[in-house]
């Protein structure tokens, strides 16, 4: 085993000694790129790129196909020729779209040139899109940078000022834009010297009804007076748009039908000169479409009803339309109803409620048209309402407290002297007229019903309202209802006022005990009742013999009191001090009293001021104990 | 005996607190909650909001509407994990037709669900965007440069953190119209196989990240990133500028966060019971009855312990 273990060790040793002769130093770390760039000299490589082939001090791209060639070739790092590769891209495509944005500006100066201000506007939107495209491309751009830079800083100095040289190809794009702008904004303005035009036109009739015939008629002028004899072109605008020409006094004629749709229409007629001598104008005039008027004609009605009765209605929309389309709304006292015509004839019904009051009672009859061309209108009639003959009596029976465990039961009992089916709704509102909880059913008449009301455990107790509302079905029967309250406990506040009640009682009782167990005798008892006082004196005279522990001082201060105010007839109570009680055995025996203050005093210097008894003191608190026991005669 | 008794008591009492507060005061560190500050919280973003004057509401329990009117609403989806009811779904209907603006931001969560049962002819694919060139840091971090459409902006860019993209069913007499405002760059790809590497039969091009669908008066906007505004990621590139230019571009003022569809964790609804225990108690204390009876209890708790030191003081003195 020994050998073994020397052999191995003797191994080890061996393996050391060749480790240290055939290490050599450690070479620093380098990673891919470094080699990679170690290999290809990086900075040349982008000077070449950027400086010489690609982009040169306008800004401008040349060489891109090359360079990307080139990259193909070179032995650069996978990463980052595929970042050079798209930043190559990325700067063709930039060099593209400012080549488009040049190419937009050349032919919107052309349109200028040609005064064809309008055509030259449209343009706007497709070089704004161009310059937005550019824009994001360079963003690019610098993004891709950023991201070769962070690898090799060193090529920041050579790349940098090239691609500013991008940027500012592009704002010289974008000032020239800019200029250009300007440049439509001037023109606008100088072509207000031209000669002014003016047609007077005038619309015949300007309010019409659908179909109608319209005349538009007028002159075009300059502003010398002159007539001209030009195109015109006459727009209703969403409908028509046709050219018309004026004659060689410059009048000019056009008849049209009104829309079917009423509404407020602009009839243009516009003046574009054919050559750069007179000035565009143009009329607008105002066309008022009316839609034909409606009014209702009741032909029938229910003059007299009860209550959840329904009113009938017969009548007949005149118009001059031939076709006659849309609702008939009914309207009293909040309540609607609506029915569809498709004819002028109509027969509509509302459904009066159970609540309505007797009376007379004012009804809304409404046209509201579904087709544009005709006029809502409007007409009212008189209907009485009459008081239910029978009534209807409501017996109710709930619990008037409650715990919120438990689910509220209402029993109700209606009767009515009619027979009929009812329906009862039953809620629990709170005193503020909150809805907490409802219910509806329907029931006869004349038997009694039980309904449960169930409402959230976590309700707050208070008091709350019950209100059931019996509504008939008979329309001869007047509905009823009946409110009453009930007081709601919610069971978790009840449990925790138990619980708190019971702690106060707990508490109480414990206080009242303690004061009962400490009252004094009511009747002192004299010295002659021997018999009672044997029991005490046992207790009395087991007095411990090692009075020097102050607990012990005390029990035997206590018990001596206590037998002291059952043989002297002394009132003994709680709030009495050692002291206190010294002075009224005293008073009893002075004898005995100044034996007990004596022993009071030691007790209080032992007890509370803490001091150690003496040898001498224990010695006098035994004597006074049996002189005082001697004194009472009790002991031989 | 006593004393044992009172030791275990106070230990069982003392211990019982001690996890109650545990669990209501523990740190959250759950993905897009509000109260996480860690990376992935949403703590920043609810302070952005707060500072640029935007109400927010945030939903933890149900998906519910403020009283603000609709079309100045925005109801703000991220990363759901838990399927939406038909309830809900026509209640993000309703609320879109009446002008409100929806926006889902989700990559791998449950987004594509509620997109089918919104009938939006958009689904998220599921499978990882990288970007070979335009990135932050990393590929899968693709930046997107520009926003098209309603929100025309050149010069926004938006740092994503592994998002997928979408894909633009073609669907006929659809209620939804659809527009894409922000694609990746040319040099983006759909990892198909998550090897992180472009392969043969992955193709290198823009994919759309963002898109518009329209219905009614509103719109819902889906993105196809959950995280551009967790912590980590509300300062990068323009994040937060890109939510508040679509906020500020349909007139919202008020942000409705939706935390109702993540799944709860077993701290989350321990502390979520103890909280509904607390507000049981609260009604229980706010209780007429109940208060009336502590009251008694306060005060005869007073006057018998007064009672009981004079007595003994008395009893006692010297």
């Amino acid at each position: 085993m020994r050998t073994h273990h020397l052999a191995l060790l003797l191994l080890l040793i061996i393996c050391t000694v060749v480790i240290s002769y055939s290490s050599t130093d450690i070479m620093r770390h380098m990673n891919y790129d470094e080699v990679e760039e170690a290999r290809v000299p990086i900075l040349p490589l982008f000077k070449l790129i950027f400086e010489r082939l690609l982009i040169d001090e306008e800004g401008i791209i040349r060489n891109s196909t090359l360079v990307l060639s080139l990259l193909k070739e070179l032995p650069i790092p996978t990463v980052l020729k595929t970042r050079l590769d798209a930043l190559v891209n990325y700067v063709s495509l930039f060099n593209e779209t400012c080549s488009s944005i040049e190419h937009q500006l050349n032919l919107m100066q052309g349109l200028i040139k040609e005064g064809n201000l309008s055509q030259a506007r449209k343009l706007r939107s497709d070089i704004d899109s161009l310059f937005d495209n550019a824009t994001v491309t360079l963003i690019k751009v610098r993004i891709i940078l950023n991201d070769i830079q962070r690898t090799y800083p060193i090529v920041k100095s050579v790349v940098e000022p090239r691609i500013n040289y991008l940027e500012e190809r592009l704002d010289k794009l974008r000032n020239r834009y800019n200029k250009i702008l300007h440049e439509i904004e001037i023109l606008s303005q100088e072509y207000q010297v031209r000669i002014n035009t003016l047609i007077n036109a005038t619309l015949f009739p300007s309010k019409a009804y659908p179909g109608d015939n319209v005349s538009v008629y007028g002159f075009l002028f300059t502003e010398n007076g002159e007539p001209l004899s030009s195109r015109l072109t006459v727009e209703l605008r969403g409908f028509f748009k046709v050219i018309t020409r004026t004659n060689k006094h410059g009048y000019f004629r056009l008849t049209f039908r009104a829309p079917s749709i009423p509404d407020e229409y602009y009839v243009i007629v516009k003046y574009v000169p054919e050559n750069l001598t007179y000035k565009a104008s143009y009329a607008l005039m105002k066309l008022r479409v009316m839609p034909f008027k409606t009014s209702i004609k009741i032909v029938n009605y229910t003059k007299a009803l009860y209550p959840q009765e329904r009113i009938i209605i017969e009548g007949v929309i005149e118009s001059n339309s031939p076709k006659v389309k849309g609702f008939i709304i009914l309207t009293m006292d909040g309540i609607t109803s609506e029915v569809t015509i498709r004819t002028s004839s109509f027969k509509a019904y509302l459904t009066l409620p159970y609540y309505i009051k007797e009376g007379l009672h004012e009804l809304k009859v409404s046209f509201i048209p579904k087709v544009p061309f005709l006029e809502p209108s409007q007409s009212n009639v008189t209907i009485l309402v009459m008081n239910p003959p029978h009534g209807l009596k409501l017996k109710v029976t709930h619990p008037a407290l409650l715990i919120s465990t438990n689910s509220i039961t209402v029993h109700v009992t209606p009767t009515s002297e009619l027979e009929s089916k009812l329906m009862i709704i039953v809620k629990l509102v709170t005193m503020r007229g909150r809805t907490i909880s409802s219910r509806a059913v329907i029931i006869k008449a004349n038997q009694e019903h039980h309904l449960t009301l169930t409402y959230s455990p976590n309700i707050i107790s208070n008091y709350y309202r019950i209100e059931v509302l019996a509504i008939p079905q008979n329309p001869l029967i007047k509905y009823t209802r009946y409110i009453g309250t009930l007081y709601i406990i919610n069971f978790q506040s009840l449990l925790m006022t138990l619980l708190t009640l019971l702690a106060i009682v707990l508490l109480a009782t414990r206080a009242l005990a303690t004061r009962v167990t400490r009252k004094p005798p009511e009747k002192a008892v004299t010295i002659r009742e021997l018999a009672k006082m044997e029991a005490m004196l046992e207790e009395v005279e087991k007095l411990p013999e090692e009075l020097h522990e102050p607990r012990t001082l005390r029990k035997t201060l206590n018990l001596l009191e206590a037998f002291l105010a059952r043989v002297l007839n002394i009132r003994f109570s709680l709030s009495m001090t050692h002291r206190e009680f010294s002075e009224e055995v005293k008073k009893k025996n002075p004898l005995i009293g100044s034996l007990l203050t004596s022993m009071v005093l030691i007790f209080e210097r032992a007890y509370y001021g803490l001091k150690k008894l003496k040898v001498l003191e224990i010695l006098f608190l035994r004597s006074a104990y049996e002189k005082i026991l001697k004194l009472l005669k009790v002991r031989e | 005996m006593k004393s044992i008794i009172a030791l275990v008591l106070l230990t069982l009492t003392s211990a019982s607190l001690t996890f109650t507060a545990a669990i209501l005061y523990s740190p959250v560190t759950k993905d897009f909650a509000i109260e996480n500050q860690q990376w992935n919280g949403l703590s920043d973003f609810i302070s952005l909001l707060a500072r640029d004057d935007f109400s927010v509401l945030i939903c933890k329990d149900q998906l519910l509407l403020p009283s603000a009117p609709l079309s100045e609403t925005c109801i703000l989806i991220m990363g759901p994990e838990l399927p939406y009811s038909s309830d809900e779904v026509e209640l993000l209907l309703n609320f879109i037709e009446s002008g409100g603006t929806l926006i889902l931001l989700d990559d791998f969560g449950s987004g594509n669900e509620l997109l089918k049962k919104l009938g939006i002819p958009v689904r998220l694919v599921g499978k990882p965007l990288l970007d070979e060139v335009v990135y932050s840091k990393r590929p899968n971090f693709p930046v997107i440069v520009g926003l098209t459409g309603d929100v025309r902006a050149s010069n926004v860019t938006i740092i994503m953190n592994v998002p997928t993209t979408l894909e633009v069913l073609n669907t006929s007499a659809n209620k939804w119209t659809v527009t894409i405002i922000a694609s990746s760059s040319e040099y983006s790809f759909i990892d198909y196989n998550l090897n992180g590497k472009l392969d043969g039969n992955e193709t290198k091009r823009p994919y759309p990240v963002i898109a518009i669908a329209r219905r009614g008066r509103g719109r819902a906007i889906i993105v196809s990133d959950s995280s551009i505004l967790i912590n980590c990621m509300i300062d990068e590139g323009n994040n937060y500028y890109f939510l508040k230019l679509l906020l500020s571009t349909y007139g919202v003022k008020t942000v409705v966060l939706d935390y109702s569809h993540y799944e709860k964790k077993l701290a989350e609804l321990l502390k979520e019971r103890i909280v509904s225990y607390f507000k049981e108690a609260e009604v229980v204390l706010r209780d007429p009855l109940f208060s009336y009876a502590l009251t008694i209890f306060i005060v005869a708790t007073i006057l018998i312990t007064v009672h009981s030191v004079a007595k003994r003081c008395k009893r006692e003195h010297i």
